[in-house]
């Protein structure tokens, strides 16, 4: 039962980590790459919203917050330490420079839940509740139905002030 | 065990959404996903620097490979279609 609460406290917390990063760095203004911008029209042609359309291409064509926030969490998990999160910053930086994209998102990602799950380790919420988090957390965004959670990426969006820049 | 059970769920779930999608550009989200619960389960069995830093590789490297898939799927729409 401790177990279930923390995976569902890592999880909201990993999804609130990249979501909020993600919109901030503005994924859901503009397509970083080409299949992004494709994957952007698909969703919106299927009744989503084009911002959170874009936020999903930009998350499958390039490493962002998400990658971030998975692999700070499996490297402080690996290594037993927050130096591991450092690392998967650096391993993300590089991923972002082979997609040509320009973005930091996932490098700030990276850095700002190495700095969540060293405060929260404190609690007994381990790293590995947070990689698990992270995966149900990435299910919700990209797995379970485009047009409803592109349409509420793209309310957050609009709410913090990052709309499609036509 | 809890972890890999439920990503283990999740990976099920994702392929067979995977197999029944028509879409080709529908279907990169939910490889997304399978690409995340695999760099999942390969740190949560090895928990060891060498677990992280494979999983690290996996995924960056699975995203490099979805980056291009997506692509080209544009670009032989484009051809299609004239866009």
């Amino acid at each position: 039962m401790n177990e279930i609460i923390s995976i569902a406290i890592a999880t909201v917390l990993a999804w609130l980590n990249f979501v909020l990063i993600d919109i901030w760095m503005g994924l859901p203004e503009a397509p970083g790459v080409r299949g992004a911008k494709a994957i952007g029209k698909s969703i919106e042609k299927r009744g989503g919203d084009l911002g959170g359309g874009y936020f999903s291409g930009n998350i499958v064509c390039s490493p962002d917050a998400s990658a971030g926030t998975l692999l700070a969490s499996c490297g402080y998990y690996g290594f037993g330490g927050p130096e591991g999160g450092l690392i998967a910053a650096l391993f993300v930086y590089f991923g972002n420079r082979m997609c040509a994209d320009p973005g930091y998102a996932g490098t700030t990602g990276a850095l700002s839940i190495t700095f969540i799950i060293w405060i929260a380790s404190h609690f007994g919420i381990t790293p590995n509740y947070f990689i698990v988090g992270m995966v149900i957390a990435i299910l919700t965004i990209q797995g379970l139905y485009h047009p409803l959670s592109s349409k509420l990426i793209g309310k957050i969006a609009r709410k913090m002030d990052r709309k499609v820049i036509k | 065990m809890i972890e890999e059970t439920i990503i283990a769920c999740i990976i099920i779930y994702m392929v067979l959404r995977l197999f029944i999608t028509q879409n080709r550009l529908e279907r990169m989200p939910y490889l997304n996903v399978i690409n995340f619960g695999v760099a999942a389960v390969i740190t949560l069995r090895n928990p060891s620097p060498l677990g992280a830093i494979t999983s690290m590789v996996y995924f960056i490297l699975a995203t490099v490979g979805a980056n291009a898939i997506a692509f080209t799927i544009s670009k032989v729409k484009e051809i299609e279609h004239g866009d």
